[in-house]
């Protein structure tokens, strides 16, 4: 008598949590078990971007999901400032598939442990490193890879996870009442944030020393397997390059300068040209419109030089 | 295999469902070998080191109980050196080499160099032999009566649920409980499925969360400052106290399920008002042990006042290196000695100030106090538990006074989650789960909880489980999920 009172009960605590398991493997907003089409790609690319709270977590498990299903031996890794990133015209500038790991609230911690995770699933070819001054403030630093990579390697993991819910739930409602869907878009003032920001990062910045370390380790690796690395610091708007001229850490960012000429590669295009000047080439003083993107391709990639 | 792993969600109701499908008379069997398995998932080779114990409290225990006047002694001493020598070479003979080398060098000879033995310690060693070891002074003593059952000997030291992290069962508790035949008992097993739950709650919901912040801040505390310090310190309070109360829960709840009682280890330690009664509420089964074994022994409180304190001092200073083989672990113990012999020597004045200042008049504040207090002291002490190494504790210490402005800005909300890395959401989730954590345990001080709810109506008590359940489900921070940090003692 006791057993059955008992197996109903396992049953009846069950049922819910079967119910949620069952609707997330069906939306699978991440594309992780692709049982079903119940919800477009493009649906599930756009609400990667919803929120700044979850764009990290969010792109990552989709980029993680997307490459350990088809590997790609050329991949660019790097923050926010690859988001929207026209890998297509890259494709055809090249003539060869990359993978855009492209991370928004990405950092150096995010970008060592990714290339790490792509050369453990396949022979890389061409890894293009995003590298930045302001990212070696030792502040940013902090883990967002490390929740992605277990949830999108473990199955059970996926079904349970509280942000693959949330997920679940926004691709359901943005199907069926996609005006009740509201996305991040930046604010009027975003100019003047983002160099309030810089200006913050600055006169807090404690230079982290691993994160050379870390480059120099994958630097190795790159030698061992043959993997051609080069390192590209992005252009950011003369405004911002303005802020970092005066903020008293030029001596150090010579310093970095020199450190990354001397690790591999290193293309640095964070200099005063008048593509920097040029305001209509930003969204905001740190992150590139995608025409300017396009321009920037031709450049890196294309062999142009950037005016 | 930690409770928190996939493993163990397959292994435990397997155990469970063939326990109670299995005549009585081979439960115990099905049980050693269900341990041997759960412990032999860590490194399999250390269940010689079980073996050899038990092996060697086997025999002391008989031979103890056969023998007359000084061969019992003699014996005791065998188990007691044979327990504490498998505990000094596995456990510190790193700690021990590393301060002879320390000293030699001191004293001028440089290249003097002991060899590294390479030791992985092996987990829970020191609850084991602790356990163990209990057996053969209770059985010397005459508590308790020697078993003559190898298996269920060696069952009662190697008893999956508390094997790695305890609670440190004593024999007269837990070794008559596998001769008694369980039945499958709804009320029981649901009771300690939801103790299961509740433990579990603990650790994945608050410990594995605010560990990312924890570590962030002692791993490397250079480039912290007074605010982060503060936050961490309150918050490895937090992690260690529901870490370890949440293992001790689930192991009670699984052995309740099995139809075993384990010893209650903790009782809303938090809420104790003074650090004596802290004692009387955390780790209660390691307490009670050192009381029962070094305190009373050397002479407890019936001596002369200077041996008194020293008595104390001495106990907490080896409950500290029980704990681990680094100076942290011993600074640790050795505060909270001195706290205790503060206690005693200000108790008057101390009074006397409460008296003056009219705080008997209003016993709530004084009792809040009182409760305050003890929390940072205690919270204090933690600082060298956690912290990396003694020069860590003493960097923090001295720091924990810097860098407060910055936390008083507009930018503050995005300054915490950077200082502490962990995201906004987090840290809602952590402040969620510590305020039901206190809730709760500031109803257990008022009775059981689990007998409350039972009397609610039964919307509200499948609301409860629904809630618990889900939150362990759907908001357990298994991204960070560490072994249970008792694990490594």
């Amino acid at each position: 008598m006791d057993l059955r009172k008992l197996l109903l009960r396992f049953l009846l605590m069950g049922v819910p949590f079967a119910l949620v398991f069952g609707v997330v493997a069906v939306v699978d907003p991440y594309n992780k078990f692709r049982v079903c089409d119940a919800v477009p790609d493009t649906l599930k690319q756009k609400n990667l971007y919803h929120d700044g709270r979850t764009m990290a977590f969010s792109n990552l498990m989709w980029e993680l999901t997307a490459f350990d299903r088809e590997p790609c031996p050329n991949v660019i890794i790097g923050d926010s400032r690859l988001s929207y990133f026209p890998i297509d015209h890259l494709d055809e500038v090249t003539r060869e598939r990359w993978f855009n790991f492209g991370v928004p609230g990405g950092n150096y911690r995010s970008m060592f442990d990714t290339f790490w995770h792509a050369d453990s699933v396949c022979a890389l070819k061409n890894v293009y490193l995003q590298v930045s001054f302001r990212g070696m403030n030792a502040a940013n630093n902090w883990d967002v890879f490390h929740e992605p990579k277990l949830v999108s390697a473990q199955p059970l993991m996926y079904l349970t996870s509280r942000r693959v819910i949330e997920a679940t739930a926004l691709n359901i409602r943005s199907l069926l009442a996609p005006r009740s869907v509201h996305y991040d878009v930046l604010p009027p003032d975003q100019w003047q944030r983002v160099k309030a920001m810089e200006r913050s990062s600055d006169s807090s910045f404690v230079y982290d020393p691993k994160v050379v370390g870390e480059l120099e380790r994958i630097a190795t690796r790159c030698g061992e397997k043959n993997i051609h690395l080069v390192l590209v610091d992005f252009p950011t708007h003369a405004d911002v390059q303005a802020l970092h001229n005066t903020s008293g850490l030029e001596h150090l960012r010579a310093s970095y300068r020199v450190e990354m000429a001397s690790i591999a590669t290193y293309l640095d295009l964070d200099t005063d040209s008048g593509f920097a000047r040029d305001r209509a080439n930003f969204r905001d003083p740190l992150h590139l419109t995608r025409n300017a993107q396009r321009e920037l391709i031709d450049v890196v990639w294309g062999g142009r030089k950037l005016e | 295999m930690t409770f928190t792993s996939l493993q163990f969600l397959a292994f435990f109701p397997v155990v469970v469902s063939l326990y109670f499908l299995l005549p009585h008379k081979w439960r115990w069997l099905w049980l050693l070998g269900a341990s041997c398995f759960f412990y032999m998932a860590f490194v399999p080779v250390y269940i010689l080191i079980l073996a050899f114990t038990i092996g060697v409290d086997y025999i002391a225990g008989i031979k103890i109980e056969d023998s007359q006047g000084s061969a019992r002694r003699r014996f005791l001493v065998a188990s007691i050196i044979a327990n504490v020598g498998v505990l000094a070479f596995f456990k510190y003979y790193g700690f021990l080499t590393d301060n002879l080398e320390t000293i030699v060098h001191g004293f001028g000879f440089p290249d003097y160099h002991v060899p590294r033995l390479g030791i992985i310690l092996p987990i829970g060693l020191s609850f084991h032999t602790f356990q163990s070891l209990s057996y053969t002074v209770e059985v010397y003593r005459g508590k308790q009566k020697a078993e003559r059952r190898l298996g269920i000997f060696a069952l009662y030291v190697m008893y999956f649920p508390q094997l790695v992290a305890g609670p440190i069962e004593r024999a007269a508790n837990l070794l008559h409980q596998f001769d008694r035949p369980a039945t499958v008992d709804y009320g029981r097993i649901t009771n300690g499925l939801k103790l299961m739950a509740w433990g579990f709650f603990k650790k994945l919901m608050i410990a594995d969360r605010v560990a990312v912040a924890v570590n962030h801040v002692y791993n490397d505390p250079h480039r912290f400052h007074g605010m982060e310090f503060i936050l961490a310190t309150v918050l490895f309070a937090l992690q260690i106290y529901c870490d370890f109360s949440g293992y001790t829960d689930i192991a009670r709840g699984a052995s309740r399920v099995l139809g075993i009682e384990l010893m209650l280890n903790f009782r809303s330690p938090y809420f104790s008002t003074s650090i004596s009664e802290f004692w009387r509420r955390w780790h209660i089964s390691l307490s009670s042990w050192f009381r029962d074994y070094v305190y009373i022994p050397l002479g407890g409180n019936k001596v002369v006042k200077w041996r008194w304190y020293y008595n104390l001092f001495i106990t907490f200073f080896l409950s500290g290196l029980w704990h681990g083989a680094n100076w942290t672990y011993v600074m640790w113990g050795s505060v909270h000695g001195f706290y205790l012999i503060f206690a005693i020597l200000t108790a008057k004045p101390r009074a006397r100030l409460g008296h003056a200042l009219g705080l008997n008049k209003v016993p709530r504040l004084n009792h809040m106090l009182q409760m305050v207090t003890t929390f940072v002291l205690v919270c204090f002490a933690w600082i060298f538990f956690r912290a990396n190494s003694i020069g860590d504790a003493f960097y923090i210490i001295r720091n924990m006074g810097s860098g407060f402005g910055r936390f008083f800005t507009s930018d503050a909300r995005s300054l915490y989650s950077a200082a502490l890395g962990i995201g906004y959401s987090d840290m809602l989730l952590a402040l969620f789960g510590v305020v039901v954590m206190l809730f709760v345990d500031a109803m257990h001080t008022q009775g059981s909880i689990t007998v409350r709810l039972s009397h609610r109506p039964v919307w509200q008590r499948w609301a409860v489980y629904y809630g618990l359940v889900g939150c362990v489900v759907f908001l357990g921070a298994y991204y960070s999920s560490t072994a249970f940090i008792y694990f490594q003692f």
